[in-house]
Formats: structure tokens, sequence, C-alpha cells
């Protein structure tokens, strides 16, 4: 600790937890398109594996908050590790649900899932960049933008495109319908959590203004 | 050998009883926004206070020397501030120790000699909180302006923290104590040891600091800083002038400037008109009450 630099160890633990978080999602993502093409037991094991490794993680920012940031800000950051642990909860779920489904999944659908992975990538990819700039400083509003308006597309290939296909879809049985509709929740969730961090973040940094 | 020579009596008592309610009270005054935050351990706090108090003690003669000038009846002034003091406590109303003692002194010896450093002080009082509205709304405005990242701003925001709990502590030391002290005495040795017994009361009473840390940590500790820092440096100004002015009153003054940068709107006119009411009537009271005995005793 320098108090000419002001840099502190607590805050930027709680940073480099964050983003080893974000990292956590990102991993788990490949993993679980890597599943979708082969099911194999291994790779579902490993995303189950990281998702523990989160909750971990999670524990310890709370944890370490106590010592770190100000107290008006602690709730927001709390909160931010509690919705990128939920991402990992949603990849796992997404991950064991698929594993219940009996066919392939269609070709349309496979492609739009893949699509709404990648742009939560970036979502993610940018979501780093946010704390960037709460660690380096620099202009967060641009960044703030182009996260939501990913999300608001992803709403768009959910609502206007999945949905409306998903209602002339023919299915087995109630249950592979509902594990499919689950399954596709659990994915488009994603970008939704990215967006509230990114929200949550931005307040934090309102609060230092 | 020098031999110091220290007869107990009652306004040696009564004084160092009201400094070490001073020091459970004021406490949270100082250190109260940098424990909130974690700036430190409060144990560390505490040591942050105790020498701050101690070292401001040593700059005591000044507003010492002004309180006096006005004593005459000293032990009467100091009963009735402990009266009107437990009177407020038990009513919650937040008032200043300094206007209670300072009036009640102006009460007992009601001559045409006082009044002139009488209206001094009263300058002073309504001086200070505007002065430190002033230094809030410039600070505040400065603090806006900087463009560094939030990492950096918010440690930086940690030991702005540590040095306005020191002004603050600093003031009890060089204005609070004196203000009681200089009742009846100049003597240094006799200072001090009344910056040892606000620093018993703070570590003595210091679980009172909780109840008002509760309240502060719904404050934005920003705004909560430069406010008390502005309050701080517009008391130190007027330590150096030699006038007995309040933090309290300073520190309000420094909550209102910060509102003020966010626009007249912002600022919650009805609490405040409140607050200056009380800081009259409290007074007032001291000062007549000190005025009747001193008739009474004539």
């Amino acid at each position: 600790m320098s108090i000419f630099l002001f840099e502190r160890n607590d805050e930027k633990s709680i940073i480099n937890n964050l983003r080893l978080l974000i990292h956590m999602s990102l991993k788990s993502i490949e993993l679980l398109k890597e599943y979708m093409s082969c099911k194999d037991k291994k790779i579902l094991k490993e995303i189950i594996k990281i998702e523990e490794e989160g909750d971990e993680i999670t524990k310890n920012i709370r944890i370490n908050l106590e010592k770190a940031f100000l107290p008006n800000m602690r709730r927001e950051l709390s909160r931010s590790a509690e919705l990128l642990d939920e991402t990992l909860d949603s990849l796992k779920h997404a991950a064991m649900l698929y594993e219940l489904l009996k066919g392939e999944l269609d070709k349309y659908l496979k492609d739009e899932i893949d699509l709404v992975l990648m742009i939560s990538v970036d979502m993610f990819i940018h979501l780093e960049r946010v704390l960037d700039v709460i660690e380096k400083g620099g202009d967060l509003d641009p960044i703030i933008k182009e996260i939501k308006d990913k999300e608001k597309f992803i709403d768009d290939i959910y609502q206007n495109r999945i949905y409306k296909y998903l209602i002339n879809l023919e299915i087995v049985s109630f249950w592979e319908g509902k594990i499919l509709c689950d399954f596709i929740d659990y994915i488009v969730n994603i970008s939704d959590y990215i967006e509230d961090v990114a929200d949550e973040l931005q307040i934090i940094y309102l609060h230092t203004k | 050998m020098v031999v110091i020579e220290i007869s107990i009596d009652l306004k040696l008592i009564i004084s160092f009883y009201l400094l070490f309610i001073l020091g459970a009270n004021n406490v949270a005054n100082a250190i109260g926004t940098a424990y909130a935050s974690r700036a430190t351990t409060y144990k560390n706090l505490l040591i942050l206070f105790s020498v701050c108090v101690i070292i401001g003690s040593l700059f005591a003669k000044n507003v010492g020397n002004t309180v006096n000038s006005l004593s005459s009846d000293a032990l009467m002034a100091l009963i009735i501030s402990a009266l009107v003091m437990t009177l407020s406590t038990y009513k919650k109303v937040p008032i200043s120790l300094h206007t209670t003692i300072i009036c009640s002194l102006i009460g007992l010896s009601f001559k045409s000699s006082n009044l002139a450093i009488f209206g001094e002080i009263l300058l002073s009082w309504i001086l200070s909180p505007i002065i430190a509205v002033i230094i809030a709304y410039v600070l505040y405005l400065a603090y806006e302006k900087i463009e560094i990242p939030i990492l950096k701003k918010i440690t930086m925001i940690k030991y702005l923290l540590l040095i306005s709990a020191g002004v603050v502590a600093f003031n009890l030391g060089s204005n609070d104590l004196p203000t009681v002290l200089g009742t009846f005495t100049t003597s240094q040795i006799i200072y001090i040891i009344g910056a040892i017994f606000l620093c018993l009361g703070a570590y003595l009473y210091g679980n009172r600091v909780s109840e008002t840390l509760s309240m502060i940590t719904n404050l934005s500790v920003t705004s909560a800083f430069i406010a008390q820092l502005s309050g701080g440096l517009a008391v130190t100004i007027f330590t150096a002038l030699g006038m007995p002015v309040s933090t309290t009153q300073a520190i309000i003054g420094g909550i209102l400037g910060v509102g003020l940068t966010k626009g007249i709107k912002t600022v919650r006119w009805k609490v405040l008109k409140n607050i200056i009411f009380w800081w009259i009537i409290a007074p007032t009271i001291a000062l007549i009450a000190g005025f009747i005995i001193n008739r009474m005793i004539e």
C-alpha cells in the first residue's frame, strides 16, 4: 500500500475476484458449447466444478468487502458478485438440462443458441472493460451502452426468432418441451445478469461523483 | 525542583466531568465517518483521536484567554452548562456546549465591557458555519472535477477521512477544551490533564459511537467527509483567532455547502430552520438563567 499512489490491496482483491468470476463464466460458456456437441460427462463435471468454485469466490468477495471500498458501495459490489455467481449457476443448470434432452437439438435452435452465447461472450468482455475503467479510469458510458444494446439484441433474438420458432416446433412429450424451454431460458438469462452487473457497477461509479 | 500544585475543587471536578461527556459525545463527530468507511481499525482511530486532541490542547491558549476574559463566576457557569446540557440530552435536542457556556458567562457578568467581546464571539458563531458552507461548496465542486480512476479515488477518500478526523479531534483539544477550562484557568498543565479526561470519555463510552455510525453509513461518505473537513477547517480558522466556536454548527454548515452544490432545492430548509431555532433558543436560556442567578446573588 502506498500513500502516494493511493493503491490498496483490499479493493484490488475484490476487483480481481470479480474478474475471476467473469473468466470462469467465459470458460463455462466454452465448455457448454463443447458439451452441446459431444455430451461428454467429463465436461459436465467440469462445468459443475466451476460453479462450486464460483460459490467460494463469491463468499470471499463478501467477506473481504467488510474492509474494502466505501460503505455505500458494498451493497452494489456484493450484488455484482451474486449476479456473476448466478451466471455460473445458469450455465450449470443449462448443461444439466441438456443432458436430459433425449434427441439432438434442432439445427435452427442450435444456431440461434450459439449466436446468443457468442453475444454473451462479447458482453462479458465488455463487462471486464467496465472493471478496467473502475481500476484505471476512462469513460464508462459507451461501454455500458454497448452492453445494453447487446442485451436488447439477445432479447430480440429470443422474442422474435427463438420463441416464434418454438411454438411451431413438434415435440415428443410435455417434459421434452419443458426441458428444452428451460434450457433456452437459462442461456438467455445470462445476458440479463451481465446487464444487471453493469448497472450495479455504474452505480458505484456514480457514488464517487 | 518544580512543584505543580493543583487544588482539586468543584470547578475542576465539574469541568473534567463536562470534558469526559464531551469526549464521549464528540468522538463520533471526529472518527465516525472514518470508522464507517473502514479507513483503518477503531483502535488506530482512537490513537489518532487522542494524539490530535492532546496536540490540540497545546494550542488551546488563544481560545482559553478569550473565554477567561469573560469569566467572573466560573463555578456557576459550569453548573448552568452542566444542567442545560443534561436537560437538552434528556430532551434529545442537539445543542452546543460552547454557546451554553459562553452565554451563561455573559449572563452571570452582564457588563458593557463584556458586551464587546460577546459581540465578537456572536459574530464568530454566525460566520463559522457560513465559512464552512463556502469551504464545503468549493471543496465538493473541486472533488467532482477530479479525473482519477474510481479505485484510486476511493483510497484517496479513505486517507482524507483520516485527515478530517484528525482536524476535528485537534479542534476538540484546541477549541472545545479551553471553552470549558478557560472559564477558570489558562494553565497549560490543566489543559493537558483535561485533554486526557476528554480522551477517557472517548475510550470508555466508545460504544456510543456505534449508534452514530449506523446513521453515518446511510450517508454518502464523500459528502459526509467533505462536510466534516470543511467544518473542521472553519473551526481551525476561528481557533487561530482565539474565538470559541462550535464544531457541530460548522459541520452542519459544511453539510449545507455540499447540499448547495446540487442546487438550492436539494436543501431541506424546514430541518435547517429547526436546527437554527435551537441554536438561538438554547444559548438564550443559558443567558437568561445566568442573568437571573446573577441578579439573585446581587
